[in-house]
């Protein structure tokens, strides 16, 4: 493409060609699911574990959040500083998400403080993160997921002692594993058929 | 109506409207993946991209990764409003109002 002047039509053919240009490439966000998903499932079934086994402190098994906390940061810093482009989704998909990463902070500090029933209200925010994510990025398991959890949100406060640990588990693996799996699948597809 | 001939002389121009497009649909785009899309030689899109900053169309950002220079470009309010008159005014132009 070079510095010339243009008629009218080809004007509006360079903004249709540059418009789907933009749109080529979807990217592959499936590892923050699959981190999370695997890791809050992994812990919540292995305190139930401890639970059953009549363990105690075995809320101890949760330190891995802060932690995956950490990992996340680090990884999302080094895609952004080698991402070549930032699409009006992944900026509002970015925002969505950081504002429940701190909605997760508050709520986990004030059930220390406040009593209610924690798991239902990271269960929701599990939900609004995926629902919103798959509506934006127009992918259906997501959305899908995101309603399993508002579901699952409910159901729980009917379910007591440590089996509300394995719906907890249940929720991550409905809203993050399997769209995870699904939207590497379609990202691959995507990729093959480009080719 | 505006004639043709009184388009925006800064986006008329088969390199700058392509920037300009391809900016409007992403939110921030890297040096390569412009050059990329447009295929556009270095120098020109250096010089193109030089044009469009000195009029405030677009920011250009210039950082380091990995010790190798990093480009980040993307699109201003004004740039934004300067598009879609633009836009318009080619679409006056095609079916103009009676």
């Amino acid at each position: 493409m070079k510095d010339q002047i243009i008629n009218e039509h080809e004007s509006l053919a360079i903004i249709q060609q540059m418009i789907d240009k933009s749109k080529e490439r979807i990217v592959d966000n499936s590892l923050y699911f699959y981190m999370w998903g695997f890791a809050v499932s992994i812990c919540a079934i292995t305190q139930y574990i401890l639970l059953k086994m009549l363990f105690t402190r075995t809320q101890y098994v949760w330190l891995l959040m802060p932690f995956m906390a950490i990992v996340h940061v680090w990884i999302a810093i080094k895609r952004e500083k080698t991402a070549l482009r930032k699409t009006h989704h992944d900026f509002a998909i970015q925002s969505v998400w950081m504002a429940l990463g701190i909605a997760f902070f508050i709520i986990v500090g004030l059930s220390f403080q406040v009593s209610f029933n924690l798991f239902s209200f990271l269960i929701l925010l599990y939900g609004i993160g995926t629902f919103t994510t798959g509506r934006i990025i127009q992918f259906t398991p997501l959305i899908m997921g995101g309603c399993v959890c508002f579901i699952l949100c409910v159901l729980i406060n009917f379910i007591d002692g440590p089996e509300q640990l394995l719906i907890l588990a249940l929720s991550v693996i409905a809203a993050y594993i399997i769209p995870a799996y699904l939207l590497q699948q379609d990202f691959k597809k995507h990729i093959s058929t480009a080719k | 109506m505006r004639k043709f001939g009184d388009l925006d002389p800064l986006l008329h121009s088969q390199l700058r409207l392509a920037i300009v497009s391809l900016l409007v649909s992403v939110k921030e785009a890297d040096f390569s993946y412009i050059q990329e899309a447009t295929n556009a030689t270095n120098g020109n899109l250096s010089v193109q991209l030089t044009k469009l900053k000195d009029a405030e169309y677009i920011d250009i950002k210039k950082s380091f990764e990995n010790n190798y220079p990093k480009t980040t470009c993307k699109i201003t309010k004004k740039g934004l409003k300067a598009f879609e008159r633009y836009v318009d005014d080619i679409r006056n132009y095609l079916s103009p109002k009676k």
